[in-house]
């Protein structure tokens, strides 16, 4: 119980310390589609992700090639709230509520410079459903999703200049985007009890910001995402799930005023090893972290050298029978 | 002799109001999303001989200085990543301003008074336009109003040196023994490769301007010789279809234009000397760099000296010019004449 409300608490101050709402993109961004870590909650109860994000984007790639280059850094800091509610067996619904810290930091010939730019992002709402009864497919479970995004993060934070700061520096997108998401968890895999396969793949279709600027229109570049990966459950104290997951990225260059904006989009995968602690039913702490393997980009970009993402799950049945899924 | 043109600010008053204002709409600056010094200046440029180039071919444009007969160039494929070198040649001290968005390029002196400074990009622009700060006073300039338009040095004019821009084919036969702006620019950078996609040569700008013009398409090159805040443009093909030289007037003063469509380069010059003659000019036989005759014997080169003839050594007095696209030039001067 203490752990817990260590863990608990430090995360809450992580998840309030930034204020606002906000989404920003760039070559790392804010880790909505990835991390729609909840599959679907079930009948009658409530589950409740609060994670941080912590993405450090410190390497400057020419197409493949990593430059030695150190004078611009980013990082995206994010605090997430994820609230999953089971409508029935099959059917939940999700809302995904950001909060996103973006910091750049320029070795400038004066000395360092940095801009920071902090709020709630666009909240994002799915409608689940899944595929294959519990009943009928014990050892499967397959759970798709579609929904909006909501432009609810501001996008016209300004610099120490007063000028509005770029695109992807923006808490917002400015944009309705649509979501789909599809989730898949093969229990008892090569018949194996403890070994499980799990799949998530995320589409994000991004609308336009008709008011970028005040004058001009900007669309992030459509994302897709796919993770394949094992996860093994071993009983220590608690009991504890490792994993390891193998996530593609893939995003389309972005359009400003309906051109391409250059050097933005690429293909990205990682490697993402992760631990999840059970504690008990109602809750389970999870910790993982992003390293890039390949980098295909178009043009020359600053992109993630590496993300850790820690996370706290709460299951809450209204049922007593509910059981927790993840 | 200073062979820039303007007051860099001692005795050259600035405007009213605080250093905080813009003398352009500050709503119309956009950060262009690197940030300050996000595209690194080169403050200790290397150069090296052109017999020892090999990152560039024959169409890649550069930009020439000569200082005397200190001749150097500056690659467009270096400045497309960092815009701005700040350099000392035997007698100056100079920055290379260029903007790959606009397609313009200029010399800027970096002497103010007796205080000696350096440029930055500011990460900032204005119709799509550079606009360098210098580090002295951190003043923002525009590239194509020349002059400071916000911080301490408002409304200060540089002294300005131009530039002479075209292919590395023509700059390499003009002047064999001339340096070249090096790869070893202290930066990890893909030289290489052009950061801005496909933007040369589509129809679309990233950032919003003021104002457009449609009687040439956007992003043809253009001379354009800037005074007083007017401007005129020039062609390559009207340059091609008078024989390679135009002798016209603009703000009262009489212009020679010179150069030619095949060898990529287009100068202008002021057909009044500093003593009060006037020249009356005609394309030159000689190769290039020559580039003029006069009616006294004097042959002139590519950036307005006499390389024979009586007044040897002398060069023709220079306006403030820039090739670059046809849309910068309409965005800053609506009533450019063409």
């Amino acid at each position: 119980m203490v752990v817990l409300k260590c863990v608990v608490g430090f995360l809450f101050i992580l998840a309030l310390s930034w204020g606002g709402s906000a989404q920003t993109c760039c070559s790392g961004g804010v880790p909505l589609g990835g991390s729609l870590g909840l599959g679907s909650a079930d009948s009658k109860s409530l589950q409740v992700l609060v994670t941080y994000d912590y993405n450090a984007i410190h390497d400057l790639v020419s197409f493949s090639e990593k430059l030695d280059d150190d004078t611009r850094s980013r990082t995206t800091q994010s605090s997430i709230i994820e609230l999953n509610y089971g409508l029935d067996q099959r059917f939940s619904v999700a809302t995904v509520i950001p909060f996103i810290r973006q910091t750049r930091t320029i070795q400038a010939f004066s000395g360092e410079d940095f801009t920071s730019a902090q709020g709630l992002g666009d909240v994002v709402f799915l409608v689940k459903y899944r595929i294959l009864p519990f009943e009928k497919s014990p050892n499967f479970d397959w759970i798709v999703g579609a929904g909006p995004k909501f432009p609810t993060g501001r996008t016209d934070y300004r610099n120490n200049q007063r000028l509005t700061m770029a695109a992807d520096m923006q808490p917002g997108s400015g944009s309705f985007d649509g979501l789909f998401w599809s989730y898949f968890l093969k229990s008892r895999f090569l018949k194996n009890p403890n070994l499980g396969l799990l799949g998530v793949t995320t589409f994000r279709y991004s609308g336009e910001n008709k008011n970028y600027n005040t004058t001009q229109t900007y669309r992030f570049g459509n994302e897709f995402q796919a993770g394949l990966g094992i996860t093994y459950s071993l009983f220590l104290k608690w009991p504890v799930d490792v994993s390891t997951l193998i996530r593609y990225r893939s995003q389309s260059e972005d359009l400003i005023d309906g051109g391409v904006f250059p050097s933005s989009g690429g293909q990205w995968v990682y490697f993402i090893p992760g631990l999840n602690i059970n504690f008990s039913p109602a809750w389970s702490f999870r910790l993982s972290g992003d390293v890039p393997l390949y980098r295909k980009l178009d043009g020359t970009q600053l992109t993630t050298s590496y993300k850790l993402t820690a996370a706290v799950l709460f299951n809450i049945p209204f049922n007593r029978k509910s059981l927790f899924n993840n | 002799m200073d062979d820039g043109i303007g007051n860099n600010g001692s005795g050259m008053p600035g405007e009213e109001g605080t250093s905080a204002e813009w003398l352009i709409p500050e709503n119309e600056v956009r950060d262009g999303g690197p940030g300050k010094d996000g595209i690194p200046a080169i403050d200790n440029p290397k150069f090296i001989r052109v017999n020892e180039v090999n990152f560039l071919n024959d169409n890649d444009l550069v930009l020439g200085y000569a200082d005397g007969n200190e001749v150097r160039a500056y690659p467009h494929k270096i400045l497309d990543w960092h815009e701005i070198v700040n350099d000392d040649t035997p007698n100056h001290s100079i920055a290379v301003i260029y903007c790959p968005l606009t397609g313009t390029g200029i010399g800027w002196d970096r002497m103010f008074g007796d205080n000696k400074t350096t440029f930055g990009v500011s990460g900032l622009l204005y119709n799509s336009n550079i606009i360098p700060y210098d580090r002295a006073t951190d003043s923002n300039w525009s590239q194509l109003l020349l002059k400071s338009v916000n911080g301490d040095l408002k409304g200060t004019q540089p002294i300005i040196h131009n530039l002479v821009e075209t292919t590395w084919k023509t700059w390499k036969t003009m002047y064999p023994n001339s340096k070249v702006l090096s790869l070893s620019t202290g930066f990890n950078r893909n030289y290489g490769n052009y950061p801005y996609g496909s933007y040369k040569t589509n129809g679309t700008l990233l950032f919003p301007v003021s104002n457009s013009d449609s009687r040439v398409s956007l992003k043809e090159r253009v001379l354009a010789v800037i005074d007083n805040e007017k401007a005129k443009a020039f062609r390559f093909s009207q340059l091609d279809a008078n024989e390679d030289l135009i002798s016209t007037s603009f703000n009262n003063k009489n212009l020679v234009i010179a150069g030619s469509k095949s060898a990529n380069l287009m100068v202008a010059f002021n057909t009044k000397l500093a003593d009060g003659t006037v020249l009356e000019f005609q394309k030159t036989n000689s190769p290039l760099p020559a580039l003029l005759d006069d009616d006294e014997g004097n042959t002139w080169d590519v950036f307005g000296k006499a390389i024979a003839g009586p007044r040897e050594g002398q060069k023709l007095f220079p306006v403030p010019q820039m090739m670059g696209y046809w849309f910068s030039f309409t965005a800053f001067y609506p009533d450019i004449e063409l």
